[in-house]
């Protein structure tokens, strides 16, 4: 009983098998709070002068984690299509809950925010359908590497919805359908591109064009005020779909930097955070009703794929990871200052969740 | 310890989601109890406000000052402070934003030059005196450009950033907007902004922003109702810029309002009437005194300052066409611009102040024409305002005035009416 408690305090400092990442130190946990300290707010060694020159590496990281998803999303077996399926249920169901709440509770509230509240809540709804692998080594194997699964498959639906508001609010001033179709284009452009080059590309100069890819990716997004998310996601899905090995070279080549890229997301998270009474109030509600939000999303989704999906699978989905982080950081880049209050409650609800997830466990026998 | 089955796994889990619904509807029906105050519609009157209401009333200045601080770190490296001379009313000093990555624009008057103390590399390559936009050559920074807003604000009320300069750098605040709307104006080909600021000041050259840090344009006319040159008539003016010091379109004659007994005279209805046609420009032969012109090249003129505006933006060299109406008929005429400013003027001697006046007995002398580079032009004296006193003496005549400022050592001291005004002007040797 000690060790199992003592696995499962442990456990919190356990990242989930999401994009690729296998047990280590769990990034949100410790990352934002470092960042917090290091940032303008603590110590000053990350000064805002520093933070703005870090936009380019954030877009960069950014168009990293699509990229994985993107790959992720396609390498399924044979149930691909009822997984898929559950997860952009479990996905959506999230997504509406936490969304309609907050909605609900904005309209009452008259709390004023920078954004419109339609977009507030929806942003929030979409942070909180993000979900990461389970964190705790507790439960059967095959129901957490389904729940890994899950977890990967179900960041699709929030980086497509997600685009749509990065488009609305940002693509340089262009219509959002037109910011849309630019986000997809410069996937596919940047994905064909990489692919001529990677196919034929031999050794060390592999890096280099992976590199090279993805800093076209997140660049040209960041340029276009778009989603840098959707766009590699797009890359991601067309190598993956494409003959070749050009997916298996980027993921291998990206594994060299994802942790890097993912420390730096969150640090910079942590740093750039503004305490303010709106994120503050937003906070406690987008916690609760994420965990709810989750916890019907993994009801329907495992009746949705029965025999695939674990029963409890919303108790391993409650650890959120850094996709809705990434997602309020790119809000916060292409609407400069208005979504401060949002990525407060989304990086700290990210913590709570994490801390709710030891308490909220799985069912720690096998079926 | 026994596995449990799959009806006890059901059972937890059903447990366990009913629960967390359970909470989030208690939790969503406690917050809902709470309301923030409404901004609007408070008195001074109402009791003080509770905590928990002072502390959402903060919530919109914490969210603006956020945005202040991060809009005033990305747009820092992109503007520059410059001191202007003579000091403007709202302050010596004027905006430039970083256009392409080696010019800059700033709004700078035909009459206002920089400060000696301008920093090292800035110089003015051009200079637009329609408009009062001066383009800049800056020192090279690729990265420090200022994004254009392709859109221009929706109309509707929205918040603005305005940089304003100061001695210590510029300074970003927000500005609430009640109303824009996009106007047609002579002097620019695409439509200016209007943007209605109640209750606070847009400044006269302050850079506006919209809150996601992207560049409105320059504020051409301060005040409340504030006219803003959008930023890609300013980009296009850095881009297009060609080295020319100053360049000035002049028709060679001069224009007057078309009043109501003018319009019965020339029968025409709107324009402007011609007074005088120079003798050596390039209109003689072409246009004369009482003609009206009504557009050049297809923009509209309806008073002489439009119609100033409009030629001194034509380039010199091309021809500008003339809608031009000659007793009721309708002409079309085409005057090649020339350039005033390098217009040959003949040089007035030392002792002319530059001034044609007639005496009004009793009161002093009117002045009826001011010529150009004369020390009255510098001054600032104007054809009608009337010298009351010089040097100690009331109700001087032209030809005592000439004679003392022939006898004035440094300069001449003049009492002036200018209309319902009394001002004095200082007339430099």
């Amino acid at each position: 009983m000690i060790r199992e408690r003592l696995a499962r305090t442990t456990g919190l400092f356990h990242t989930r098998a999401a994009l690729g990442l296998q047990p280590v130190t769990a990034p949100v946990i410790l990352y934002i709070p470092l960042g917090i300290l290091l940032g303008p707010a603590g110590i000053g060694v990350i000064s805002i002068r520093v933070l703005g020159h870090l936009d380019a590496v954030i877009s960069i990281a950014l168009a990293t984690l699509g990229l994985f998803i993107g790959i992720a999303a396609t390498t399924e077996g044979g149930a691909r299509k009822r997984l898929l399926l559950a997860s952009t249920a479990e996905a959506g169901v999230t997504m509406v809950a936490v969304g309609a709440s907050i909605l609900v509770l904005l309209g009452l509230w008259g709390l004023p925010t920078a954004l419109p509240p339609v977009i507030v809540a929806l942003a929030l709804g979409i942070s909180a359908s993000t979900s990461a692998a389970p964190s705790i080594e507790i439960g059967d194997e095959r129901a957490r590497r389904i729940a890994a699964r899950v977890a990967d498959l179900d960041d699709v639906l929030p980086i497509l919805v997600g685009s749509v508001v990065i488009a609305m609010l940002g693509s340089a001033g262009m219509p959002p359908a037109l910011g849309m179709l630019a986000t997809i284009g410069i996937g596919l452009l940047v994905a064909v591109a990489g692919w001529l080059l990677l196919e034929r590309s031999h050794g060390a100069e592999r890096g280099v064009f992976v590199l090279g890819t993805i800093a076209l990716l997140g660049g040209c997004a960041a340029y276009l005020q778009t989603s840098p998310l959707l766009s590699g996601l797009v890359a991601g899905w067309f190598w993956a779909l494409t003959s070749g090995k050009t997916d298996r070279v980027v993921t291998h080549e990206l594994r060299k930097v994802q942790h890097p890229l993912i420390v730096l997301l969150l640090v910079a998270a942590g740093a750039g955070l503004t305490p303010t009474m709106a994120g503050m109030w937003l906070f406690a509600p987008y916690v609760v009703f994420r965990v709810a939000g989750k916890l019907m999303g993994g009801w329907a989704a495992s009746r949705i794929a029965p025999g695939i999906a674990p029963s409890d699978l919303g108790a391993y989905l409650i650890p959120p990871g850094v996709i809705g982080i990434a997602f309020a950081l790119n809000l916060q880049q292409v609407a400069p200052g208005t979504a401060s209050a949002l990525i407060f409650a989304v990086a700290l609800g990210a913590i709570a969740s994490e801390l709710l997830a030891v308490i909220v466990l799985p069912d720690s026998r096998p079926a | 310890m026994s596995a449990p089955g799959p009806e006890a796994r059901r059972g937890r889990e059903t447990r366990l989601l009913l629960a967390t619904i359970a909470i989030s509807v208690a939790v969503l029906v406690l917050l809902a109890r709470f309301r923030f105050p409404e901004e609007a519609g408070r008195f001074a009157s109402e009791p003080a406000p509770a905590p928990l209401e002072r502390l959402a009333a903060r919530a919109t200045y914490d969210e603006l000052a956020s945005i202040m601080a991060d809009l005033e770190r990305r747009l820092a490296p992109r503007l520059a402070v410059l001191r202007v001379q003579p000091e403007r009313a709202g302050g010596s000093y004027a905006v430039a934003a970083r256009m392409t990555p080696d010019r800059a624009v700033v709004l700078l008057a035909s009459h206002e030059t920089f400060a000696p103390a301008t920093p090292r590399g800035v110089a003015v390559l051009a200079r637009d005196n329609a408009r009062d936009i001066a383009v800049l050559s800056v020192p090279e920074a690729a990265d420090a450009v200022v994004t254009l807003s392709v859109s221009p604000l929706r109309p509707g009320p929205s918040y603005i950033a305005v940089v304003e300069a100061t001695a210590q750098g510029p300074v970003i605040r927000p500005v609430y907007v009640g109303r824009t709307d996009i106007f047609q104006d002579p002097r620019t080909t695409s439509p200016l902004l209007s943007v209605a600021a109640l209750q606070q000041i847009l400044p006269r050259g302050a850079a506006v922003f919209s809150l996601a840090g992207n560049f409105l344009g320059l504020a051409l006319e301060g005040g409340t109702t504030a006219t803003v040159i959008p930023g890609d008539i300013l980009r296009a003016a850095a881009e297009t810029a060609r080295g020319v010091e100053e360049t000035r379109g002049d028709l060679g004659f001069t224009v007057q309002p078309l009043s109501q007994g003018l319009m019965q005279a020339t029968g025409a209805q709107r324009g402007v009437v011609i007074s005088y046609v120079h003798p050596r420009g390039p209109a003689v032969d072409r246009v004369e005194a009482g003609d009206v012109v009504t557009a050049i090249d297809g923009t509209p003129v309806t008073t002489p300052a439009g119609f100033q505006q409009v030629v001194q933006s034509r380039p010199p060299g091309q021809d500008a066409a003339l809608d031009v109406v000659r007793r009721g008929k309708r002409l079309d005429v085409s005057i090649t611009v020339r350039d005033a400013t390098g217009s040959p003027l003949p040089p007035l001697p030392d002792d002319d102040p530059g001034l044609v006046m007639r005496h009004v007995p009793d009161l002093g002398a009117e002045i009826v024409t001011v010529r150009p580079g004369g020390s009255a032009a510098r001054a600032g004296l104007l054809t009608g305002d009337i010298i009351l006193r010089v040097d100690g003496r009331d109700a001087p005549s032209p030809a005592s005035l000439l004679a003392a400022y022939r006898q004035a050592e440094r300069a001449l001291l003049l009492s002036v009416q200018r209309g319902a005004e009394h001002r004095v002007f200082a007339l430099e040797k």
